[in-house]
């Protein structure tokens, strides 16, 4: 895939990302298969894009592709996700050079290639909620997780199934806009009978000496190990740290991306204009989705794979694009 | 005020302003002789027709230099004086007596002030067994004479080493480097760039002071905030040696002034090819402020105490009514 | 010619480096090379012996001549185990000229790759991935060869930003890069060391640096003040990049500046500067003039210090993106890959 300066998520000279079939098809993607992670729906997407690609040659066929990436990569929420699906595919892409004449066997390959992903998702996101529920959570921890997340979420399920005895506290994640989705963390949690509270992000501190470790999924994986996540990640780490808390990361490697964030403004997503000054009451539309949060914040990644270091994955994702 | 006077106050301003009086001992020293002077050789009615004067005297004085901070010192420390003296005073009947009187009383209090001035040094020096031990590797950063004295004590009875930084660009670090050296102590001349590097290889800093704020913070030579942030990274202790005289009852917000004036008078690039002058901005302070957190320790004529505990000394020689002039 | 001698190259060579008329890693190994390929040139080995062995022997005797005019640095130590390895897998069977001219091409590829591709490369990768921005205002240390392409490039791109150049005694390379920045129209600060903390109107976004060597705990061996510059960075919530070519990163670890460091000459200290009066009273004589009759005083220049990896946000090399924790495993993949080009 190209690597020309990523396309910025708010230029105006693009078409808005929703107003194109491909876009359209993501959203429609993740519609009808709500369990999917973003960055997996965006993985059959351009499984699909491949399907329905007219292009002749193999050339045309990648240029075709890149082309429906950067577009996808126009979209601001949950941009991450959707750059570690188009850093895949190009790694599908390249990996498929082998039969240049026979195109359509090259399509083959790379659909298969994103359909085992795509099937095998919801497997390798029980792997890991299994790691976690066997290796992390102990008995009568206390466990801290922020806003929504399926793989927490199943983490902690699959934790009480196993008749662990836990607690979690539950930081809302309220954004600024819409409600709180820790609440359905709260309501999934309860229905299975494990003890929760949910708490707003303000009593973060205050309860921060109270908790065991701190348990949270990943919108995306950066190159140095770093975590971009849901908006309000990085204030839990920070606290996390200063209290001398573990803090965990559950990540399936599909989310592993080619960023390197050099500072919290530095990703794809960032509006320079940040915060809307204008008195206006949608005074935080300019705050983007995720933070980022630097390796030295981070204790371990849990991947289909086991855990390890940010230092660790990093590694991986070095030896991954050589 | 009488005409001698008059011209004696005009010609420090003077000295002051072209920077023929330079530093803070010696201005603190004249300044106070100079209030002194116009204590003694002006006539006021009552205490506070003297207070207005000596301010009046004092802004004129604080305006020829505002970056000598011992000026507006020793103005505040001769107004605190007035007042105290006033207060000690039993009311006479007599308003002429009371003026002689407290004329008397400042002027003596004004040269006990200069006396115990003249006596800082010494002072701080005899405190430098307490801090300098033996084998001791001190670093220390540019010129303070304070730390000279204090340093030259110490090795009088101890060995011990000290690693001199030369302090660009200026480099007084050379001119301490050669005095301590001739003083016998085993001395070390390095260059900026190789603080960190030496910093696992020293046991403390020592550093002098331009000035110190009412919080327990300092104005130095700039490059001590360099060698203040690379000590805490070491987590090595920093040992301020400073004579009451510097000490301002103002804290920075209020020392913008001084630290905005920042041009050291030493030139930094000697461009040989002129247009690159004009095309290149050079920043070239002649000032660190280095806060509170980062110093261990403040050594003074009135004791060696924790930099949290400056304010507690200040209201002992400067009144509250004095901070603004 | 006699070869218990040293080549007059050399000789030259060797007296440049003593007198830092070619200092800086990527310069000092491109000019080690271009000489040694004259020597190479003029070499004809002498009867009964094997070009291989006795080829060898010379190359060692004239690096070991330069290591005493001027410690050789790590990119020069690259290109020697480079030199010395091409030389050990020649064919025996080749006739001497065109071992010798195989020998040269490849030292020129050494260069061509390790050195004019890499920065081409770390220059390319850092602007493509936007990590120098518009508005950026970005602090520099001393004189980097790649640091200063990459500026040029960043602003031959039409990226507006400025650069603040930070330098100090006794070598002021800071002033070399100045020139070159202000020669190409990029507005620019020039600051000692000493004025680093104060630098806040405009505030640094970020800190690039180049490296003398990444070491395989992913700090960085770098002219005297670098680790300075990194720490106060970090401090201050900037952005610290290190460019460095993959021929720098070795399995070295060094865990001090102190022991191992290159003394430079205390005469240096000493010198009346041209660019500055050095004694309070304003006269151009050194106060240290006579410091060699004080026996208590001795003067350090210390030429290197290292900078911890915590200290470094990122390095870049040809390879792409490294975090210093990463720099052990860069390296043993460079190692793999020995012949280039």
């Amino acid at each position: 895939m190209s690597s020309s300066t990523p396309p910025s998520a708010t230029t105006t000279s693009r078409p808005a990302p929703e107003t194109t079939p491909v876009g359209r098809a993501l959203q429609r993607i993740q519609r009808e298969h709500p369990n999917l992670s973003t960055t997996v729906a965006a993985i059959k997407t351009l499984t699909e894009c491949i399907q329905i690609s007219k292009a002749a040659t193999l050339s045309e066929l990648i240029k075709d592709l890149e082309a429906q990436a950067d577009i996808l990569k126009l979209f601001r929420h949950q941009n991450v996700a959707i750059v570690a699906a188009c850093d895949l595919f190009s790694r599908f892409l390249r990996d498929s050079h082998h039969d240049v004449f026979n195109l359509d066997a090259t399509k083959e390959r790379i659909i298969a290639a994103g359909n085992d992903l795509v099937d095998k998702s919801d497997e390798t996101r029980a792997a890991i909620a299994r790691h976690a529920a066997k290796h992390i959570i102990q008995e009568d921890d206390v466990v801290l997780v922020h806003s929504y997340s399926r793989v927490v979420v199943r983490a902690l399920i699959h934790a009480r199934r196993e008749n662990t005895r836990f607690k979690v506290i539950i930081c809302e994640g309220h954004a600024g806009r819409g409600r709180a989705l820790g609440h359905a963390t709260a309501a999934e949690l309860r229905a299975h009978g494990i003890p929760t509270a949910l708490i707003p992000d303000t009593a973060l501190g205050y309860v921060i000496d109270t908790v065991s470790f701190i348990l949270v999924g990943a919108e995306g994986v950066v190159q140095n190990g770093g975590l971009v996540n849901g908006l309000g990640t990085f204030t839990i780490a920070l606290v996390a740290k200063s209290a001398s808390k573990p803090f965990y990361v559950m990540a399936e490697s599909y989310k592993f991306v080619k960023l390197f964030p050099l500072t919290q403004y530095d990703l794809p997503f960032h509006d320079p204009a940040l915060i809307d000054v204008s008195g206006s009451d949608a005074s935080s539309s300019r705050l983007p989705g995720a933070d980022y949060t630097p390796p030295p914040f981070i204790t371990l990644i849990v991947t289909e794979y086991g855990a390890f270091s940010p230092g660790r994955v990093a590694d991986v994702m070095i030896a991954m694009t050589h | 005020m009488s005409k001698d006077v008059s011209l004696q106050v005009d010609a420090f301003i003077a000295r002051l302003r072209r920077r023929q009086t330079v530093g803070s001992f010696n201005v603190a020293i004249e300044s106070a002789k100079i209030l002194h002077n116009v204590v003694s050789g002006s006539r006021w009615p009552d205490q506070d027709h003297l207070i207005d004067l000596l301010q009046h005297v004092g802004r004129r004085l604080i305006a020829a230099q505002p970056g000598e901070i011992a000026v507006a010192n020793a103005v505040r420390r001769v107004l605190n004086i007035v007042r105290e003296e006033a207060t000690k005073l039993p009311l006479p009947e007599n308003p002429k007596e009371f003026r002689e009187q407290l004329r008397a009383g400042v002027k003596q209090a004004i040269l006990d002030m200069i006396d115990d001035f003249l006596h800082s040094g010494p002072h701080i020096a005899s405190q430098a067994l307490q801090h300098v031990h033996p084998n001791d590797r001190v670093l220390t950063f540019g010129w303070s004479k304070t730390v000279l004295e204090f340093l030259k004590e110490a090795g009088k009875l101890r060995k011990f080493q000290v690693m001199v930084v030369e302090a660009a660009p200026a480099c007084s670090g050379h001119q301490m480097a050669v005095e301590l050296a001739t003083a016998g102590i085993d001395t070390t001349l390095v260059t900026d760039a190789a603080v960190l590097a030496l910093m696992p290889k020293v046991d403390k800093i020592i550093l002098g002071a331009h000035a110190v704020t009412a919080d327990g913070g300092m104005i130095a030579t700039a490059g001590s905030l360099l060698v203040a942030e690379v000590a805490k990274a070491c987590k090595r202790p920093i040992i301020v040696c400073s004579g009451m005289y510097k000490v301002s009852p103002l804290g920075l917000m209020q020392q913008q002034e001084v630290l905005s004036l920042n041009s050291c008078p030493n030139g930094v690039y000697d461009f040989e090819e002129g247009d690159v002058v004009e095309r290149v901005e050079v920043v070239n302070p002649h000032y660190d402020f280095v806060p509170a957190e980062l110093i261990s320790v403040l050594v003074t004529n009135m004791g060696t105490h924790p930099p949290s505990y400056m304010s507690h000394m200040l209201d002992d020689v400067y009144s509250k009514l004095d901070l603004v002039i | 010619m006699k070869w218990t001698t040293i080549h007059p190259a050399v000789l030259n060579l060797g007296l440049q480096y003593a007198e830092w008329g070619i200092a800086g890693g990527n310069a000092r190994c491109t000019a080690m090379l271009n000489t040694f390929a004259r020597v190479i040139a003029d070499y004809t080995t002498p009867p009964h012996q094997t070009l291989s062995r006795h080829l060898t022997s010379v190359v060692s005797r004239h690096v070991d001549f330069l290591n005493t005019t001027r410690a050789l640095s790590t990119s020069m130590k690259a290109a020697v185990r480079f030199l010395k390895h091409e030389i050990s897998v020649l064919s025996p069977d080749l006739p001497d000229e065109d071992a010798k001219a195989g020998l040269i091409a490849q030292m020129r590829s050494f260069v061509e790759a390790k050195i004019d591709f890499a920065d081409k490369a770390i220059v390319k990768e850092t602007l493509d991935k936007g990590k120098i921005r518009p508005g950026d205002v970005i602090l520099t240390y001393g004189f980097s060869s790649v640091v200063n392409k990459l500026l040029l490039k960043a602003h031959a791109r039409k990226i507006p930003f400025r650069v603040v150049v930070a330098d100090a005694r006794p070598k002021f390379e800071g002033q070399r890069l100045l020139a070159s920045l202000v020669a190409a129209g990029i507005p620019c600060s020039y600051c000692l060391l000493t004025a680093v903390p104060s630098l806040t109107a405009p505030r640094p976004t970020k800190v690039i640096l180049g490296a003398s060597a990444v070491l395989a705990n992913g700090s960085i061996m770098s002219r005297a003040g670098t680790a300075s510059v990194a720490l106060l960075a970090r401090m201050a919530r900037a952005p610290v990049i290190v460019c460095a070519e993959n021929y720098k990163f070795t399995e070295t670890l060094r865990l001090d500046a102190f022991v191992w460091n290159e003394l430079g000459d205390s005469e240096e200290l000493s010198a009346a500067a041209a660019t500055m009066p050095v004694t309070s009273t304003g006269g151009h004589v050194s106060v240290l003039h006579n410091w060699r009759d004080i026996a208590s005083l001795k003067l350090l220049n210390l030429h290197y210090d290292i900078t911890p990896a915590e200290d470094v946000t990122l390095i870049i090399s040809e390879s792409g993106f490294i975090p210093p924790s990463s720099a052990y495993m860069v390296f043993k993949e460079i190692e793999q890959n020995v012949s280039l080009a």
